[in-house]
């Protein structure tokens, strides 16, 4: 019989295994030593690391769903709010981070994608708007925070995941898309959406 | 050919360091970048007023776009360097400024049924694996066509989630 407290073990340290290490070094051998379970156990519970990975992302998709509430809940202003909030979910910060770095495979796309959508709407776009003064229409203030979180994400240290550095970083990008924001180029796009 | 269209092209096939040789004594290739983008969104315009116009099919969409390569190698070249806030953003122009014409056929070509913010999740993720999979030294329509159609596959299983 399955025991769901073994298969949760399991999918709580592939969850890190993943976060910390990327889906390329996701090894079974590894994760089994560490919880001190046997590869059976592993097959037993999941049959291949396909179906592994699955759980994994559900988990991801539950984890964000309760940044979600947390946030909304707690975080009253773009700065430093939401980066005290991202602090305090680092394995998951470190997961989306993974996914950002694999997005060759569709489905770690796809959730990235989902999953920095889903938090854009629940309450970010509001914060964001609110710190930058913007009163572009909802889709040109989309387009602006995808652009910081390309930047974000790709620049983002995984040794140094403290508030006041994921802030720093956030207001470097800024102040770049806030001069872009002031050129000629981004009047021509904001004038052709009109 | 002018010395602008021709640093488009040379951005569309080398990106960055393509341009170099463009700029001139007393400007930057920052500056050089940005004009470039700006004609690049003026391509763009084009481009979408004759789809609109066309009343096209998802399939015919890339009858059309085979008869832009430049515009869509330089849009690679946005999607490869997308940590780059002006690069990024103009990219993202694109997207938007096609996507009312081009999730619809999408969703009536696949035949999805999925709600509004699932269905622009999974567009997007439809246009990135695309252009991910796109080989630039290959802009036949059946190219294009046939790396929609895998890609479309692997990903409206997604929709699941």
């Amino acid at each position: 019989m399955k025991n769901p407290e073994s298969k949760k073990i399991w999918i709580e340290k592939g969850y890190e295994h993943f976060a910390f290490f990327g889906p390329d070094n996701l090894s079974i051998n590894k994760l089994s030593k560490e919880i001190g379970s046997s590869r059976a156990s592993f097959y037993h519970h999941f049959g291949d690391i396909e179906v592994f990975i699955e759980e994994l992302l559900d988990m991801h998709w539950q984890m964000g769903q309760d940044f979600n509430s947390e946030g909304i809940e707690s975080c009253k202003r773009f700065f430093p709010d939401l980066y005290k909030l991202i602090e305090k979910y680092p394995i998951p910060l470190q997961f989306t981070r993974q996914l950002f770095l694999n997005r060759h495979i569709p489905a770690f796309n796809y959730i990235f994608n989902k999953m920095y959508s889903s938090h854009s709407h629940s309450f970010i776009l509001t914060l964001f708007s609110e710190q930058f003064g913007l009163h572009e229409s909802k889709e040109v203030i989309d387009n602006l925070w995808v652009t910081v979180g390309e930047s974000w994400y790709s620049r983002l240290d995984p040794n140094n995941l403290s508030a006041v550095k994921m802030q720093q970083l956030s207001e470097e990008i800024m102040n770049s898309v806030l001069k872009l924001m002031a050129s000629d180029l981004y009047t021509k796009m904001h004038g052709h959406r009109q | 050919m002018d010395y602008i269209d021709k640093a488009y092209k040379q951005f569309a096939e080398n990106g960055i360091k393509g341009i170099t040789q463009f700029v001139g004594e007393n400007d930057t290739v920052e500056n050089l970048k940005n004009e470039l983008l700006s004609l690049h969104i003026d391509k763009l315009d084009v481009i979408t007023s004759l789809i609109k116009k066309q009343n096209s099919t998802y399939n015919n969409l890339f009858d059309l776009l085979s008869a832009y390569p430049d515009q869509i190698k330089f849009n690679k070249q946005l999607f490869t360097h997308r940590e780059n806030p002006a690069m990024n953003l103009c990219f993202l122009y694109g997207i938007s400024a096609f996507k009312t014409i081009t999730i619809p056929l999408f969703k009536s070509h696949f035949k999805l049924s999925m709600d509004i913010e699932s269905l622009d999740s999974i567009w997007m993720t439809m246009v990135e694996s695309w252009y991910l999979a796109l080989d630039i030294n290959n802009l036949t329509v059946k190219h294009m066509k046939d790396i929609s159609e895998e890609t479309a596959e692997k990903i409206i299983e997604l929709s699941k989630y």
